[in-house]
């Protein structure tokens, strides 16, 4: 329940913004939305958003309105609590047990969550998915 | 409770759990299944071993090893000296992170001696300078001081640097926006620092003198902390380019690193690209970088945006075929030898050929070894496994070497 409420406050405080393994976000002034789909023919949303930092984040849902997957690439870091809603105390948790990886890289996997982190100052990737939601027949080739 | 997840990096926990478990004849796959030593090991010579680089005013010694806590893998380290601005009172702190990929120096706040006082850089408005340093792995956060920072026999007056983790003055907890970009990476596991050497000056540039980045740069007061701008002079600023000499960029120098692994290597980083005569970059290749600072590396077929990171502890690359185990290092049931084409802007190209073992597979006590991991589909991190072996240039943006002006890699 607590994590419900936390997720609703989350998404109500960042309008154009939808987390991981929730509703898809309103249209903004910065965000264009594209239909595409699976090799499989199940239909999906990719929501760009443009953010002032300049990092672009991606936002997939599927038929039903649910983000399955996420991704950005720019300069800055993007929010990855708003990005991730509640999956980001998972990534951050077990981010902290992989310890030694370096700095340009953190890879997080558990039962349903995966999170690819790569990069430096000035030009950062990442892709976030959850492996449950993912629509039939999806490519993950096709994450921007 | 379950056994211990097995990480990545060859933790003393994670070797022994994983002994223990084989003994006892219980796999459950946290670290992967085969540890299968290659039969008769070749030894990995890609190049040939470089001598050892003489003592001299521009060379630190470097030494790959477990760092602080035995937890550190592959990654090579350096002793940093910082100081009162224009004073003696100073204090060296070892462990620092050599970091192709960053730039400026960053000290965990717990290594440097309370009697160091550092003063505090002022944001534009007056506040104190804080930083939520971005990384792919997590942020560092922490207050910017001035210090003079010598290296070896080099030393740059007066330059921002990161006190990461500084628990005085209301930077004890980072501001919620930083701690919404990732995990709390701190200055990484089994180091007290890092010491950014990449081919930038400053760590921000451009992109924060103007408009405020959401979560890099932060006026902090008893209030709180708030993002800001941050004029070019007030970056924490890689050091090799304040140096009075031998600051156009560096050479890192590492020996060849056998397979199964081993305890520790050392090597050098040295100042200068063709300032002294132990800095001569002779006939090395030189690699020129895009607007992100990339090159390309076609790898089975595919172009991947590459770069040279001495702080990655292995080679990051695609490869579906390579067995992964837990963290994503590739577990490989034996070493594998691989290539792959480097091209660059300049139109340099090389082929490079590397080993990937498992992790599972290194010697149990190894902290160096020929490690690869898998990182989405789109990128090539050269991590520091390139360099066993090499002698690898970086040249610092906007200054003149004999291999031209930087920014490049060359090798």
């Amino acid at each position: 329940m607590k994590t419900l409420i936390l997720l609703a406050g989350l998404i109500a405080a960042t309008p154009g913004w939808a987390a991981l393994g929730g509703p898809a976000s309103q249209a903004a002034s910065t965000t264009q939305s594209s239909a595409a789909s699976t090799a499989a023919g199940v239909a999906y949303t990719d929501q760009q958003t443009t953010l002032s930092s300049g990092t672009v984040v991606h936002e997939y849902a599927d038929a039903g309105g649910t983000v399955f997957a996420v991704s950005w690439s720019g300069p800055f870091q993007p929010d990855l609590k708003a990005l991730l809603g509640p999956w980001f105390d998972v990534y951050t948790a077990q981010a902290a047990q992989n310890k030694g990886h370096g700095h340009a890289r953190m890879e997080v996997r558990n039962a349903d969550l995966v999170v690819i982190s790569t990069g430096r100052m000035g030009d950062f990737q990442g892709r976030a998915w959850l492996v449950s939601r993912l629509p039939q027949g999806f490519a993950l080739e096709a994450l921007k | 409770m379950n056994a211990p997840p097995c990480l990545p990096v060859r933790s003393r926990a994670c070797v022994r759990a994983s002994l223990a478990m084989l003994f006892a004849a219980v796999l459950l796959g946290g670290c992967g299944g085969g540890s299968e030593r290659p039969g008769s090991a070749p030894s990995p010579s890609p190049a040939p071993a470089p001598a050892p680089a003489p003592a001299a005013a521009n060379v630190a010694p470097i030494v790959v090893d477990g760092g602080t806590d035995g937890t550190a893998f592959n990654s090579p380290f350096v002793s940093v000296t910082v100081c009162q601005p224009g004073t003696s009172t100073c204090a060296t702190v070892d462990r620092v992170v050599v970091d192709t990929g960053s730039y400026g120096l960053r000290l965990a706040a717990s290594a440097v001696p309370a009697a160091i006082a550092l003063p505090r850089v002022a944001a534009p408005g007056g506040a104190a300078l804080g930083e939520c340093t971005p990384f792919a792995s997590g942020f560092a956060w922490g207050s910017v001081r001035t210090a003079d920072v010598a290296v070896a026999g080099e030393r740059a007056s007066a330059i921002p640097i990161q006190l990461v983790d500084d628990p005085s003055g209301g930077f004890g907890t980072p501001p919620a926006s930083c701690s919404n970009t990732g995990p709390n990476f701190g200055v990484g596991s089994g180091a007290r620092g890092i010491l950014g050497v990449g081919f930038l000056t400053q760590d921000c540039g451009d992109g924060c003198t103007t408009s405020p980045p959401p979560a890099v740069y932060y006026a902090c007061s008893t209030a709180g902390c708030s993002p800001t701008t941050v004029p070019l002079a007030s970056q924490v600023s890689n050091p090799v380019a304040s140096f009075a000499t031998d600051n156009n960029g560096v050479a890192i120098v590492l020996p060849t690193v056998p397979l199964g692994g081993v305890v520790s290597i050392s090597g050098s980083l040295i100042f200068g690209v063709g300032t002294q005569p132990n800095n001569q970059p002779g006939s090395a290749r030189v690699f020129s970088v895009n607007r992100q600072g990339n090159f390309t590396t076609n790898y089975k077929g595919t172009n991947l945006s590459a770069f040279i990171d001495s702080g990655s502890n292995a080679l990051f690359f695609p490869d579906a075929s390579l067995p992964q185990c837990s963290g994503g290092f590739y577990c490989p049931t034996s070493a594998q030898q691989l290539s792959a084409t480097m091209s660059a802007p300049n139109g340099s190209s090389a082929t490079v050929d590397f080993f990937v073992e498992s992790v599972n597979a290194l010697r149990a006590d190894a902290a160096v070894g020929h490690a690869g991991g898998a990182i989405g589909s789109r990128v090539f991190d050269w991590g520091l496994p390139f360099f066993f072996g090499r002698t690898v240039w970086v040249g610092i943006s906007g200054s003149s070497t004999p291999l031209g002006p930087g920014p490049f890699w060359a090798f």
